[in-house]
């Protein structure tokens, strides 16, 4: 079976480096996991995040709401199978957890212009007073739906479907681009 | 020429001196000119044709009211029609063009329609042109429009980039006069998030015309102090060359921002946009848009040189134009004697002022002469004014040579942006105007739109609104104050109304850029169109790019007059957004050719270009339309190629984009049950099966299959089209239908690239890249497993189930892994001859198996009309479409149900979309059987085959009927049968 090379190939552009600037920056998140956690009427983050400590300690509780009572739990770590089926197995009956991993890309956009990008595309007001870090929200970004979160000052994690992440690249490096060639 | 450059000049640099042509003709102006500006400084007064007489025109305002002096400006694609040259600043290298004229701006033929004037009234074409009928369309029509008109749009497509934006803040002051900057200082030192914008290109208003001193400063230094503070302020955004256009629901408004345009080729950067779309989100407004100066009508109006007063003050003092060497002016108000002051202290002579009132209360010193109670009937002048002819009160007329005249007939505050969302402007007698409406929600207009007048008492005005405004958001403020400015009590201007001069002679001008006159409005009156929107619409008044800026309320004092009652009576007509001309690059925005939309990529998007995929748009998505090899021109030769290669081998098909649903819960079984109209209940662990959803009418919505993955896991798989609706469907029952139920829904169309492995060679190449047994015992038609893959190094999702016919899979991975695995099947199944196929050939086979997609379920068919009805459930309490699938109309047995079609000779062709007909019928829809809803060329069976829906259709298997393409207007024979042409026995997937 070796004799088929297996790669995990992203769905972004090959040439990252176009993201770099001075004012604003377009980075992809290569490594990581992404786990849409749904749960039943009754169920809230805290009950949430205390499950995770206990059944993952390592994986963190980096989450985003979608929508209610569902969230995205994202991190940085690589989940095999195995261990993404022990979580799945040990999580309490009130949630339930599917891999998005694959599905659901994330990007992260930063740099002091970032705001400015994306009022081209998006109707939420990223303002600091208005959006606080850690604050998350779903949206539109032009005519892409799209999950921002505001992960430092400048800084903004957004969330995509994977079919759209390429059209929502390059559109955000057009968006950005006035910034990078003032 | 003559030079009309004087000294001043608050906005200019006479240090940049900034090359242009006009006409063809080479002209200099200076950095911080307009087109306007410029064009009066290089004395060119006539600077077009209007509209409908072809009359010589000049500029008439200052500003974005302007209706005459419409140019095109720029060249190939980023040329720019109907550009308002009070608006547009003037750059090195502009080219500038008269518009409706040939063969030029001074001699003109079109001037000719001039003489046909009486001819050519209000309503006109309703009138004239009758006759013969078939003219009007071939004949008038054509020669109306090209006689008439204004500029035409390039064919060149725009190299600008656009784009739109949205901005939030707690206060929007629209508008940067005294009012909108007295607003935005003090809301921006109370803390408070401030955006100013003004369709200007500097802020100021009204300090840029103010020729004295403003508490002891000049006003341009005032002005500078307090643009400096509010640039100071990191909480303040000023907005200039910004037209805030429409006021929408919830506090949104519309604005366009000149970015680029006012810039050189050589100098706009390509990355930013020519023009950006703002949609500003903002808690309060601060409406401080000011007033419009309103011409009067009178006899010669319309002649270059005839200008608005406070328009001749803009240009004297903010450019350093003077309008002419000896001026008039024509007011019935007393601000406008300002302007007699200005031009005076400018050394500019002025011959006479004008004034309709008898007892002009006035503080005036000037040398000019004051003509009270009368007014100007008439001017002359072939190209440009020369004389005026002013009728006295008592009766006599004195012709006065002047080479400009002022005129101020009052002013109109501009509360369009008050009244967008659904308010009606208030009539004041003691303002002579339309104020803005009484209740204006989260909006404060306040200054000139409101009434006042003045720099100190609008700048007052609006530190106060801007409190108000604060106080509504829980903010305390201070109103700014000017420093050196005391305020007094408000003086009221009586201005004395004058809608039209009676003793007009000639043509008097209500809309100029309409060429609508006093006399059409009295008109309309007569004819019964006396209601101001029904006078509006037969004459055209206030119908033009400029919406009547400077014509309106005098058409509605035309009409009160008329009907003897007060303009409030008569109202004014709706106002809608834009309340300037938006281009449609900014309306746009960056969705144009290619990214007219989004492009949604399968993960195996790269893979089927790598093997030369033509793809084509199926809503977002592209999928791999069929692969052309080399030596293959036509598409059906790879089509023809990729059927018959999984007809006899393998072939591998991406169908990632089909909606995928994960659906866990311990009800999930009920959920599904309940949303299927067939049985779901029962659906074992490791099995799929196909099911149908019905809308609650009844009608099928969407198929697919759905296999259970665990005793309280599914995974549903819908149509590409309808995996968004099914979606919001299945929500929409579990959230609001049936609340009860422990179920969960994940979108998971994007996690898995799903591939079709379909053939009689399939399970062979299947089985060198999964590890589990997949023989058809192990793995029977219809089962459905997580699967181990490559030597455990890959979790899978495999699925027996084939929409082509044949033995065939669906394998889905993590789709990141989609290109990998893909690439893996085909060397598996390289020794097979496997190639992969599109979406042409998976329809050919779906076809000439009988299987339907959306072709056949269009929102019109019951599982029995496609021959289903035994799917439906008869044992199951309810499920959606239940009750009505069993509706009288829709269990008829006659209804159009599906069949298969084919032609008699197999040579024949026929077309979707036909219609079928028994034969010897006449060919007529009155005879209609049914029509074919897809068709095909089939490569197995070598002649075309096809699917229709045909009344009765499964009873009348090989019943000759006749084809009828309306369309091309063909018939054809054709022989109903079994929609199956292929392995109606199922043997293939049982195999």
């Amino acid at each position: 079976m070796h004799e088929y090379p297996l790669e995990n190939r992203f769905a972004f552009p090959s040439n990252d480096a176009a993201g770099a600037g001075a004012s604003i920056n377009l980075a992809p998140i290569r490594d990581g996991f992404v786990f849409h956690v749904l749960g039943d009427a009754n169920s809230n983050e805290v009950d949430l995040k205390q499950a995770l400590v206990k059944i993952a300690p390592e994986l963190g509780t980096d989450l985003r709401s979608p929508s209610p009572n569902q969230w995205f739990w994202v991190g940085g770590a690589d989940v095999s199978d195995s261990r993404l089926a022990e979580i799945q197995a040990e999580i309490p009956e009130q949630f339930v957890l599917a891999d998005q991993t694959h599905g659901r890309l994330r990007m992260v956009l930063f740099g002091a212009s970032s705001r400015s990008v994306l009022a081209k595309g998006t109707m939420v007001d990223l303002s600091p007073e208005m959006f606080a870090i850690g604050q998350s929200t779903m949206t539109q970004i032009g005519h892409i739906g799209a999950m921002i979160t505001r992960t430092a000052d400048d800084s903004f994690e957004l969330i995509v479907l994977r079919s759209f992440a390429s059209t929502l690249w390059d559109e955000l490096q057009h968006m950005a681009a006035e910034f990078r060639h003032p | 020429m003559t030079s009309f450059r004087i000294e001043g000049g608050t906005l200019i640099d006479r240090s940049d001196v900034r090359r242009f042509t006009f006409n063809g003709e080479a002209l200099s102006g200076i950095g911080g000119d307009t087109v306007a500006s410029a064009l009066l400084a290089n004395g060119k007064q006539l600077v077009g044709r209007s509209f409908k007489y072809h009359r010589p025109r000049g500029i008439l305002t200052a500003g974005a009211a302007e209706p005459n002096a419409l140019l095109t400006i720029g060249r190939d694609g980023r040329r720019d029609p109907n550009t308002r040259a009070t608006m547009a600043e003037l750059y090195d290298g502009l080219e500038a063009r008269s518009q409706n004229c040939w063969p030029n701006v001074s001699f003109d033929i079109g001037a000719a329609n001039g003489l046909l004037g009486p001819l050519l009234g209000a309503g006109f074409y309703y009138k004239t042109f009758m006759w013969p009928a078939a003219f009007w369309e071939k004949v008038y029509e054509p020669l109306i429009r090209k006689a008439a008109g204004l500029g035409r749009a390039s064919y060149d497509p725009d190299p600008g980039y656009y784009e739109k934006c949205w901005a939030h803040c707690d206060l929007l002051v629209i508008g940067a006069g005294p009012t909108g900057l007295a607003a935005a200082l003090t809301a921006g030192r109370a803390g408070a998030r401030v955006i100013i914008a003004d369709e200007g290109a500097q802020p100021g208003g009204g300090f840029l015309a103010e020729g004295s001193p403003v508490g002891g400063k000049p006003a341009d230094t005032v002005l500078a102090d307090i643009i400096g503070e509010l640039h100071a302020l990191p909480n303040v955004e000023i907005r200039k060359r910004t037209t805030v256009f429409a006021a929408y629901d919830d506090q949104v408004f519309g604005a366009v921002e000149r970015v680029q345009k006012h810039l050189p080729e050589n100098e706009i950067n390509p990355h930013r946009a020519m023009e950006r779309l703002w949609r500003i989100v903002a808690r309060q407004v601060v409406l401080a848009t000011g007033a419009e100066e309103r011409p009067i009508v009178f006899g010669g109006n319309d002649r270059p040189g005839v200008m608005m007063a406070g328009a001749m003050r803009t240009y004297l003092n903010a450019y350093g134009v003077a309008p002419g060497k000896r001026v008039a002016l024509f007011a019935n108000n007393s601000q406008a004697y300002q302007t007699a002051v200005d031009l005076e202290a400018r050394g500019i002579e002025v011959a006479a002022i004008i004034d309709p009132r008898t007892c002009p209360n006035i503080n005036y010193a000037g040398k000019a002469r004051l003509i009270a109670g009368a007014m100007v009937r008439d001017t002359a002048g072939r190209r440009a004014i020369k004389s005026i002819t002013v009728r006295h009160d008592d009766g006599s007329d004195e012709v006065i040579a002047v080479d400009a005249l002022g005129v101020s007939g009052g002013y109109s505050p501009i509360v369009h942006l008050a009244c967008h969302r659904g308010g009606k402007p208030v009539w004041s007698d003691a303002h002579i105007g339309f104020m803005p409406p009484e209740k204006t929600d989260g909006m404060t207009p306040c200054g000139a739109v409101a009434g006042k007048a003045g720099i100190a008492a609008c700048f007052a005005a609006g530190g106060v609104a801007a409190v108000k405004a604060l106080a509504e958001l829980g903010v305390m403020g201070e109103a700014a104050s000017l420093p050196g400015v005391e305020q007094t009590a408000e003086t009221v201007d009586h201005i004395q109304p004058v809608w039209r001069v009676a003793s007009s002679k000639g043509k008097a001008f209500v809309d100029f850029q309409n060429d609508v006159a006093a006399s059409d409005i009295t008109l309309a009156m007569r004819e019964g169109y006396d209601h101001v929107e029904l006078a509006k619409r037969y004459t055209t008044n206030g119908m033009a790019t400029d919406q009547g800026k400077t014509s309106n309320v005098n058409a509605i004092g035309i009409l009160a007059e008329n009907k003897r009652v007060s303009p409030g009576e008569i109202g004014t007509t709706t106002f809608r957004p834009f309340y300037t001309p938006v281009c449609f690059g900014a309306l746009v925005g960056a969705s144009k050719g290619m990214d007219f939309q989004p492009v949604r990529k399968s993960p195996l998007h790269g893979w089927a270009e790598r093997h030369g995929a033509k793809f084509v748009e199926t809503g977002l998505w592209y999928r791999s339309s069929w692969f052309p090899k080399d030596g293959e021109t036509f598409w059906r030769d790879s089509v023809d190629r990729e059927v018959n290669t999984v007809r006899t081998k393998v072939g591998i098909c991406d169908v990632s984009t089909l909606g995928k649903i994960e659906v866990f819960g311990t009800d999930a079984a009920e959920f599904l049950n309940r949303v299927y109209c067939n049985a779901f209940l029962k659906l074992p662990v490791g099995k799929a099966r196909y099911g149908i959803m019905l809308r609650e009418d009844g009608f099928v919505y969407d198929d697919g299959t759905t296999s259970c993955l665990g005793e309280n896991h599914y995974f549903m798989t819908t149509t590409t089209a309808l995996a968004a609706g099914v979606l919001t469907h299945l929500e929409f029952c579990a959230q609001v239908l049936w609340p009860e139920l422990d179920v969960r829904l994940a979108s998971a169309t994007d996690q898995w690239a799903q591939m079709a492995v379909a053939g009689p060679r399939s399970r062979e190449v299947l089985s060198k890249i999964i590890d589990d047994d997949i023989s058809n015992e192990a793995f029977p038609f219809l089962a459905a497993r997580e699967v181990s893959m490559f030597g455990g190094r890959l979790k899978g999702r495999l699925f027996r189930i084939s929409f082509s016919g044949e033995l065939a899979y669906e394998i889905a991975v993590p789709a990141g892994y989609g290109e990998s695995v893909a690439d893996a099947v085909m060397i598996a199944g390289e020794e097979f001859g496997i190639a992969p196929y599109g979406t042409e050939a998976l329809g050919v086979m779906r076809i000439e198996k009988g299987h339907v997609t959306h072709a056949e379920i269009n929102g019109t068919v019951t599982p029995a009309d496609l021959g289903m009805g035994r799917m439906v459930s008869a044992k199951k309490d309810d499920f959606i479409g239940r009750v009505m699938n069993l509706r009288e109309g829709l269990v008829d047995p006659s209804r159009p149900s599906l069949v298969g079609i084919k032609p008699k000779s197999p040579s024949d062709k026929f077309a979707t979309g036909s219609h079928i007909l028994n034969p010897g019928d006449d060919v007529s829809l009155a005879n209609d059987q049914g029509y074919v809803t897809s068709m095909c060329h089939s490569p197995t069976l070598g002649h075309p085959v096809g699917l229709a829906l045909v009344k009765n259709g499964p009873k009348r298997h090989g019943e000759e009927v006749v084809i009828w393409n309306g369309l091309a207007g063909t018939t054809v024979t054709g022989i109903l049968c079994d929609p199956a042409f292929v392995d109606p026995e199922n043997e293939k997937l049982h195999a």
